[in-house]
């Protein structure tokens, strides 16, 4: 309520600084996509019934120059996926400090990867997609401020941007989860850092947070096992036996307040008509059940008049705690009812850890096709090898991505 | 038949010209900044937001059609009008940088920039009259 307050006052702000004659600028970006996967999987949400939905959206943003170095940008956008719902995607103030630095407060784009500024913006990218064994984090914004810095330092283009802020939402993240989870991010710390000479671009981002997400709340198993931890203890100390400090492990499982970790580190490069763009990922959150996971994937394509071909490879993994189901204090009780309940205890939360696994590849072979100055066709085929699963899933996905 | 074949040689003639026709880049008269083309091509991509003398600029930018601003957009800043829409659309989206203005003609950009001290503009060079300097031509 108080977020959609601020937003509206912002817009409203735009609005006014239209009346009173600053100069607004309106763009827009727009994409129609649509994909089917091979008979019977799941792929990047699409299944094997053909839709234009998933992907699809619309977005309008209007920039007002409020004179004295003050612009106030609002981007309002409608993902098919929500129903082509509008919604604030971004909101914010800009104050031009100096000529190559800015400040900028309000609902700002989370800089995670080479391509979050204008992920959903495809006319940038040659993919249907950005690559997904990176870009699986399934928020893009957060609340708070960022400091930019842009300049030059002898032939190289030095970009640098600092963040701050919060972030709470409802997010599906990375590649298999169908469930949404509440996320709560506090004190969301980040620097991103991106070099460019004439063909070579490197980036180095880096976050950091606290992050809390109520598992419990979302899947009835989490919930038992958390609870039924914490009662075991209760029960022990009902025997009169010593509770074995299992409150420890119930919090060492759940997610709340725990410290997690981002670095994302890119080479791109456009020389003579080639791409070739590598990103590699790492996401840690401590003091919790969630694994560590890794990305990274290679695209190279070619620029041939107004047709892009790309070939692209990925990989996707986590590395699990297993310490967390492994070391479970030893008990010996003569109520085998109870070894049993502790028994199960442990298999479910070796279940929990289990449930992180991921082992996978990818590659993807397609078309940019420029068709209009403002507007690009795109084809490709990708084939996802889920290792873990031993399973093999595809998927044709194409659209049109404009700009105006 | 022979007046098609005219027309097509005139076409072709009238292409090569466009092609080969010089550009000039101009600055108003008070402006004593001299450029070079890394420097003009900073300025148009948004990158540089001052002359070397330090007065801020304002890039005056011809709009798609015009014929110029193909030839300035492939010889000076080196790509393609989809790749400076996507050039473009990645700093507009993200509210780090807007595109210069853009105006119609030769005679618009000579006009702006006659009229603004610290306007820069692109015209093809036999659209340079005496109330701009020319600073490079390519």
């Amino acid at each position: 309520m108080k977020k959609t307050l601020i937003y509206t006052s912002l817009a409203l702000a735009i609005m006014q600084s239209y009346s009173a004659s600053a100069e607004i600028r309106f763009n827009g970006f727009a994409s129609i996509k649509a994909g089917i996967a091979s008979s019977d999987d799941i792929l990047y949400e699409y299944d094997d019934e053909i839709d234009f939905k998933n992907e699809s959206l619309f977005a309008i943003q209007a920039s007002a120059d409020m004179g004295d170095k003050l612009s106030a940008t609002a981007q309002i956008m409608a993902k098919g996926r929500n129903d082509f719902e509008a919604e604030f995607e971004w909101a914010f103030l800009t104050y031009e400090l100096t000529e190559t630095l800015q400040v900028s407060a309000g609902r700002i784009r989370t800089p995670f990867y080479k391509y979050s500024d204008y992920l959903d913006v495809g006319f940038a990218y040659p993919w249907v997609r950005p690559p997904r064994s990176i870009y699986n984090i399934g928020f893009a914004t957060i609340e708070g401020i960022s400091l930019y810095h842009s300049d030059m330092f002898g032939d190289w283009d030095v970009a640098t941007q600092f963040i701050y802020g919060n972030f709470n939402d409802t997010v599906k993240p990375f590649l298999y989860n169908e469930n949404a989870y509440p996320v709560d991010i506090q004190d969301a710390l980040g620097l991103s850092v991106s070099m460019t000479r004439d063909w070579f671009n490197f980036r180095v981002g880096y976050l950091q947070g606290d992050l809390s997400t109520d598992f419990a709340a979302v899947s009835p198993a989490v919930a038992s096992i958390l609870n039924g931890l914490r009662a075991f203890d209760q029960a022990l100390i009902g025997l009169g036996a010593q509770p074995l400090g299992l409150e420890q492990k119930a919090q060492d499982v759940e997610m709340v307040e725990d410290p997690a970790s981002f670095l994302d580190v890119s080479i791109n490069i456009d020389y003579n008509d080639f791409l070739i763009n590598t990103e590699w990922s790492k996401l840690t959150i401590d003091d919790s059940f969630s694994a560590d996971r890794e990305g990274w994937f290679v695209s190279v394509g070619k620029r041939i008049g107004d047709f892009t071909p790309y070939i692209v490879i990925e990989h996707f993994d986590s590395e699990l705690d297993e310490s967390l189901y492994q070391d479970f204090p030893t008990l010996t009780l003569p109520i085998p009812e109870l070894q049993q309940n502790y028994a199960a205890l442990q298999a479910g939360v070796q279940g929990l850890v289990f449930s992180d696994k991921v082992d996978n590849d990818a590659w993807t072979v397609g078309v940019r096709y420029n068709f209009h100055p403002s507007a690009a066709f795109k084809i490709q085929y990708t084939e996802n090898d889920d290792k873990f699963m031993n399973q093999t899933s595809s998927l044709i996905s194409f659209g049109v991505d404009l700009v105006f | 038949m022979k007046k098609i074949m005219t027309s097509i040689l005139c076409a072709t003639a009238l292409m090569s010209a466009q092609v080969q026709a010089e550009i000039a880049v101009i600055v108003n008269p008070a402006n004593d900044s001299s450029l070079d083309k890394g420097e003009i091509s900073r300025i148009f991509l948004g990158k540089k937001k001052s002359f070397p003398n330090g007065t801020s600029v304002t890039p005056i930018n011809l709009s798609e059609g015009a014929a110029t601003r193909g030839s300035f957009d492939s010889n000076v800043l080196n790509k393609s009008s989809s790749q400076l829409k996507a050039y473009w659309s990645k700093l507009v989206f993200t509210g780090k940088g807007t595109p210069p203005k853009e105006v119609s003609s030769d005679a618009d950009v000579v006009a702006a920039v006659k009229s603004d001290p610290s306007a820069i503009g692109y015209v093809d060079a036999s659209a340079v009259t005496g109330d701009v300097k020319v600073v490079a031509k390519f």
